[in-house]
Formats: C-alpha cells, sequence, structure tokens
C-alpha cells in the first residue's frame, strides 16, 4: 500500500504567525517596510539642528508607540543605552561645540562653555532620542527570514547574496554551543586556567576558525542541492506589501514633515551643516 | 609549439593561480560568517563600550575614535579573505545589520548607515588597487578608509561640534582603522589560513605555496 503525501500550494499555506514585534501595529508590517519607514523617519531630520523640531519629531514617535501598543516607560527601558549615547553627546556639544553668545566657563581655551553650546547640546540630545528611539524600537524582534524574503521579493536583491547571507546569519545560534564546547575541550586539555583575557581571545580565534570550516561544508551542500544556479528560484514564502504598509509610510513621512515644518514656522529652523537661522 | 618543460609546469603550479573575481557560494556564505562572528563582536562592543565612549567623547576633544576600531573590522577581514569586489561592503552592512537587529543604542541611523558607510570605505580601498592587491598595506588602506567613512557619518551626526573636535575625531578614528581594522586583521587571515580553513580561497593557498 502506498502512502499518500498531500501537498497544498504555497499560496494556501498557513503560517503561524510568530511575535516579530512587542507592537501589534508593527507586527503586521513587512520587515522591508519597517527598514526603509525607519530611513524616512530619521534621515530628513539630519538637515536641522534645533529644539523644536526634534521635540515635536519625539513626542509624536512616542504618541504613535502608545498607540501602537508600547507604553513610553516600556520604550525608556527598552531603549536605555541611547539615553546614555545623547547623554554623552550632551556634554561634547556642552564642551566643544560652536561658541556663541555669552560665554560661561572658558577652561583653557580649548573647552568653552557658552550659552550657543548649550543650546546646540540640548537640541543634540533630543535629536539623537528623536533619531534613534523609532529605529531601535522598529528593528526590535525582527525576523531575519522574513527580512531576506522581503529584500528578495520586493526590492529585487540577488537571491544568491541574500540567502547566503541568511545562511551564515542562521549559524548564529550555533556559536553559543560552539563557545561552550571550545571551553569545555580546553578544560579537559588543562588549557581552561590562567589570563582571562588570553583564554577569550585565544578561544575566540577557535570559534572563529570552527565557524569557517562549517561554512564551507555548508556551502558545499548548498550547491549540492542547486543553491547559485542561475535558473529562476520559486518562493516558498510569500512576501508582498499590504495597505497597511503603505499607512505606515506615510506616518514615517508625517512625523518628520510635521516637525521639521513646526521648526520652520515658528523660526527655530536651524541648518545643521551651515548653521545658519532659518 | 614547444612542449612546456617539467621545469615550467612546476613554476606554474607552483605561483598562485589567477585571480577571479566571480563569487561563488563559498564566498558569500563565509564572507556571512564572517560578518555575523564581527557582528556579535560589534554588539558587544555596543554595551561595553557605552560607558567609556560617553565619558571619552564627553572629556576628551575626539580621542573616542580610537575605540571605533571594534566597528571597522569586519569589511577588512572579510575582503582580505575571500578576496572578491564588494566583499568588504557585504560583510560589514550585514554586521551592521546583525548588529542592529540584536539591539543596541543608535537605531538604524547609527548602526546601519554608519556601517553601509564604513563598508563602502573599506572597498574602497580594495578598489583603488583594482581588486589586484591584497596585502598588509591594501588591508591598512581599507581599514583607514573605514574609519573615514565612520567619521564623515559623526560629523554629519554632529554638526555642533567644532571643525577641530570634528578632525581629531576623523584622525583618531583612521588610527584605530589602520592599526586593527588593517594590519591586526591582516595577522588574523595569516593565522587562519596557517589552520587550512582556508583551503578553498586564494588566500588560504598563497598561504601553503609560499
Amino acid at each position: 500500500m502506498t502512502e499518500t503525501i498531500g501537498v497544498v500550494s504555497h499560496t494556501e499555506r498557513v503560517d503561524v504567525a510568530r511575535p516579530a514585534s512587542p507592537s501589534w501595529f508593527i507586527a503586521k508590517i513587512n520587515p522591508v517596510s519597517r527598514f526603509i519607514g525607519a530611513l524616512i523617519l530619521c534621515i530628513p531630520m539630519f538637515f536641522t539642528l534645533d529644539i523644536m523640531s526634534a521635540s515635536v519629531a519625539f513626542g509624536l514617535e512616542m504618541l504613535l508607540l502608545w498607540i501602537g501598543g508600547i507604553a513610553p516607560w516600556t520604550v525608556l527601558r527598552k531603549t536605555w543605552p541611547v539615553w546614555i549615547a545623547a547623554a554623552g553627546s550632551f556634554v561634547s556639544v556642552a564642551l566643544y561645540g560652536k561658541t556663541s553668545g555669552v560665554v560661561l566657563a572658558n577652561l583653557g581655551g580649548f573647552v568653552v562653555i557658552s550659552q550657543g553650546s548649550l543650546y546646540l547640546a540640548l537640541a543634540t540630545f533630543l535629536r539623537v532620542a528623536a533619531i534613534a528611539v523609532p529605529g531601535v524600537m522598529l528593528a526590535l524582534g525582527l525576523d531575519p527570514t522574513d527580512l531576506a524574503d522581503g529584500l528578495v521579493q520586493i526590492l529585487h536583491l540577488p537571491s544568491k547574496f541574500v540567502y547566503g547571507g541568511l545562511a551564515g546569519l542562521r549559524m548564529f545560534t550555533l556559536l553559543q554551543d560552539d563557545w561552550r564546547a571550545l571551553g569545555q575541550s580546553r578544560r579537559s586539555r588543562g588549557l581552561g586556567d590562567g589570563n582571562v583575557i588570553k583564554r577569550v581571545l585565544s578561544q575566540a580565534f577557535n570559534l572563529l576558525v570552527v565557524s569557517i570550516r562549517r561554512g564551507t561544508k555548508l556551502a558545499t551542500a548548498m550547491e549540492a542541492r542547486g543553491f547559485g544556479s542561475e535558473l529562476p528560484r520559486s518562493q516558498a514564502r510569500e512576501s508582498r506589501l499590504h495597505a497597511v504598509d503603505w499607512g505606515f509610510y506615510l506616518i514615517c513621512a508625517a512625523v518628520p514633515a510635521i516637525a521639521l515644518i513646526t521648526a520652520y514656522c515658528t523660526g527655530y529652523w536651524h541648518w545643521a551643516f551651515s548653521g545658519v537661522s532659518n | 609549439m614547444t612542449e612546456p618543460t617539467i621545469d615550467a609546469v612546476e613554476n606554474e603550479s607552483s605561483t598562485v593561480r589567477k585571480h577571479s573575481n566571480t563569487w561563488r557560494v563559498v564566498d558569500i556564505v563565509v564572507a556571512a560568517i564572517i560578518a555575523v562572528a564581527s557582528g556579535v563582536i560589534f554588539w558587544g562592543w555596543d554595551i561595553v563600550c557605552a560607558a567609556p565612549l560617553a565619558i571619552f567623547g564627553a572629556v576628551t576633544p575626539g580621542f573616542e575614535g580610537l575605540l571605533n576600531a571594534f566597528w571597522l573590522f569586519a569589511g577588512p577581514l572579510a575582503a582580505i579573505i575571500v578576496r572578491k569586489p564588494g566583499a568588504a561592503l557585504f560583510a560589514e552592512t550585514l554586521a551592521a545589520a546583525l548588529e542592529l537587529t540584536m539591539g543596541n543604542q543608535w537605531g538604524v541611523g547609527g548602526s546601519l548607515i554608519v556601517g553601509i558607510m564604513q563598508g563602502i570605505g573599506a572597498e574602497i580601498g580594495f578598489a583603488i588597487f583594482a581588486y589586484k592587491k591584497w596585502n598588509m598595506l591594501t588591508t591598512a588602506v581599507s581599514g583607514a578608509l573605514a574609519g573615514v567613512g565612520c567619521g564623515i557619518y559623526y560629523w554629519v551626526m554632529n554638526p555642533a561640534w567644532g571643525v577641530l573636535r570634528s578632525s581629531i575625531y576623523l584622525c583618531t578614528s583612521i588610527v584605530s582603522g589602520v592599526v586593527l581594522a588593517g594590519v591586526v586583521m591582516y595577522l588574523l587571515h595569516r593565522a587562519i589560513a596557517q589552520t587550512g580553513v582556508l583551503d578553498r580561497f586564494e588566500s588560504g593557498r598563497a598561504q601553503t605555496l609560499v
């Protein structure tokens, strides 16, 4: 008796949805859109350096994330390193920024704290937050396989490179096990103790060599299954843009637009590179 | 036509085979693996460096650029190992993308865009030699230009920095690129080649035949 195996068309296949983001809205968006959206959000912000545009953008982003299901305190907790970076740039601009206005402190001619540099420092602080926070939140939980599907099917990048890259990326999950195995084998040979830094460096080198060795084997296996051929590939999973993606693009374009227009109309606009106001 | 003598045949086989610029599957996968390993280090460095970088950046006029090399090395390392046009850009971008998806303080701008700029810099380092020279000098040039890419990004990000501050940052970034992303990566590639794992690559074959 022969057994029958039913095969459904890939268009009818139901994939179990994995949680791709803490936000229900972001989870619905195609991963490619999440990347492009983050770029649309942050690139216009590079043009001006002022308090108004940065704080309007940041406020809108926090509000939108809240509507999207991530409360502001969760956002702050998940983006804690952003705030360290922002604080660092605040101090650096305050001490070394362009001097203008009343000089508050002059420490040896090079370090000059002035009203102007303090203002620029505050603007930089807010701008780092406004640019980095949405980028971090959009990238959170992104699935590399979904992203690869989108890059090939929507952006039409060469599939050989995208899936080859994904294959390498998938090795990532093995690194931890490899590291443990290497550590144990070194210990069993009496190499575990001694200088920690030396041990870590030498073990990291071993890990790299093991990974490359596995990679060359993987490449042979992939070639054996027809990967890398010039013939057209069929897709196991579909990746398409839906209405929600276009809505997301609109939101992403609206946030910097509102922020920049507000800054321009209220007279806060300050060209970032030439330093000319309005 | 004379038959090649045994001497000539031996000479031919002992020289490195002609360089090919076509990507094979093994090139892509190994470049990706180097990128993944580097991406993990990028991310680890993000965390280790968050406080020192902020303090360095705040207190010294731009010397935090010296810490940049740990984000610059993926491109030069992948390029010197697989030796294909685009390898540096591919690896640096992928490493930055991994760093980004693991989550860090800089988001899309400070991880991915800066990664692409560093990758372009590292790529130019080998492109100006028409992808024909693969030695310590070209790797160092590649590391230096990766540092330039990083310096330019931070100049764009911090327009409020004075000219001197930006220049010092650019210089320290280049120095760290030359030392760690260039010279050290070249030596690392030699060490990897000696283990024999690169026998499918020109970089590994050149080692065994010398």
